[in-house]
């Protein structure tokens, strides 16, 4: 699902607003990271094949359906084989059909659709996603529960529950941070930082 | 696969438009085929993990040397509004040597603060209470959950608790002249809870021996 804008990683970032739900631990971020990317890669194969019989309706339909159909296959898949990472975030998986539409704006105008080129802008495009929304778990995470890495033993391949760190009591947190204003004031403050760094070195 | 910039200047014939749509149309019916497929092939571990996942809950409210019964498929429905919250809940029963021991009660707190909790009351024969557990709830993270394991004991404060300790005036926060802690900054959710929990207790009193005496419906 291709951005041949220069506002590649602009709309990446734009295209979290239906996730920040997701993103108020490291552990949830990542989980639903993972099976972002997953589902970005999966969902571009098809869509770069059927694309170029269409024109944009029909592109706009098509993108629609597929990633609607890998989304709900990913979640009937986590609930039967992943069930703790879905008892995390399994109630968040079908906003990723919204994401999945505003990543592949730039699908709808693409005069070339080799699937492979597909594959690879959906697995960069979903690699950078992961780091975007695992930035924000943690820092929501750390100043809201002063905890993180918390569940980390869910993730399959069960790693250590010495993982999991603990840096103040839940009590003394700055509870917005983990509420959905918390999660727009730090997509925000991390758009700042973005664009900082960029007109830095324009 | 392949560049193929031409074909989009084609598509405004009828005969492209044509294809196109049935070409959707397919690909609508390939998507639900696919789907349905899986979801027939998963339901069955689906349904398992939930059911391992309840019962491990189970398990864990009932010490062992209470129960020798498989407490999930010795169970009834519970049919009381007023008492538990819903129309249609679960009472889970652990006998000990073919003798009833102890029962855990579904039951539902309506008037949470996010809405609806759903809770498990585990009592002993005589309406001790054995422990409770929040299985679903949305409540203000950070605020409402003062509740969770992770965060407080105060579910341990219902242990060993029975419907006249304390007397029936003291079975609220102590805000409001009770004996149960309340955690900072909320008050509703631990009202919901406590009475959730108090009114679960007398449809226990209430229909114990209903309870134990009905044929387990699994």
């Amino acid at each position: 699902m291709p951005l041949p804008s220069p506002n590649r990683n602009a709309a990446t970032l734009l295209a979290l607003s239906p996730l920040l739900a997701v993103s108020d631990s490291v552990i949830n971020a990542l989980g639903f990271g993972l099976v972002a990317l997953l589902v970005t890669v999966v969902a571009s194969i098809p869509t770069s094949i059927n694309l170029n019989r269409y024109n944009e309706y029909g592109r706009i339909a098509v993108i629609v359906l597929t990633v609607a159909g890998v989304v709900t296959s990913a979640m009937l898949l986590a609930h039967a084989w992943f069930y703790e990472l879905y008892r995390a975030i399994g109630a968040y998986l079908p906003l990723l059909i919204g994401g999945g539409l505003l990543l592949s704006r730039g699908a709808i105008h693409a005069q070339h659709t080799y699937w492979l080129l597909f594959a690879l802008i959906g697995i960069r495009s979903g690699l950078w996603f992961i780091v975007a929304l695992v930035i924000l778990g943690a820092a929501r995470e750390l100043i809201g529960h002063g905890s993180l890495l918390i569940g980390v033993s869910s993730l399959p391949g069960s790693p250590p529950a010495w993982l999991e760190q603990t840096f103040f009591t839940a009590d003394f947190g700055f509870v917005l941070a983990i509420l959905p204003p918390g999660a727009f004031i730090a997509m925000g403050l991390l758009f700042a930082v973005r664009n900082w760094h960029r007109t830095k070195n324009a | 696969m392949g560049t193929r910039p031409d074909a989009l200047a084609n598509l405004s014939t009828r005969a492209s438009r044509f294809r196109a749509a049935t070409l959707l149309v397919a690909g609508i019916i390939g998507i639900v085929i696919v789907v349905a497929a899986l979801q027939r092939l998963t339901s069955e571990r689906i349904a398992r993990n939930e059911r391992l996942w309840l019962i491990a809950r189970l398990e864990t409210l009932i010490p062992p040397a209470l129960r020798d019964n498989d407490m999930y498929d010795d169970r009834i429905r519970a049919r009381s509004r007023d008492l538990l919250g819903t129309d249609s809940s679960w009472v889970y029963r652990a006998r000990k040597q073919g003798a009833p021991a102890a029962a855990i009660i579904a039951s539902v707190a309506p008037d949470g603060y996010g809405g609806a909790i759903d809770l498990l009351v585990a009592v002993d024969y005589d309406g001790l209470v054995l422990g409770v557990q929040v299985l679903k709830h949305r409540e203000t993270p950070g605020i409402g959950d003062g509740f969770e394991p992770r965060r407080s004991s105060w579910l341990q404060s219902f242990k060993q608790r029975t419907l006249d300790n304390p007397e029936a005036s003291r079975w609220t926060i102590r805000k409001d002249g009770g004996d149960f802690d309340q955690f900072t900054g909320a008050s509703v959710t631990p009202r919901a809870i406590i009475k959730a929990v108090r009114r679960t207790l007398e449809y226990y009193r209430a229909n114990r021996e209903t309870i134990f005496n009905a044929a387990a419906q699994p």
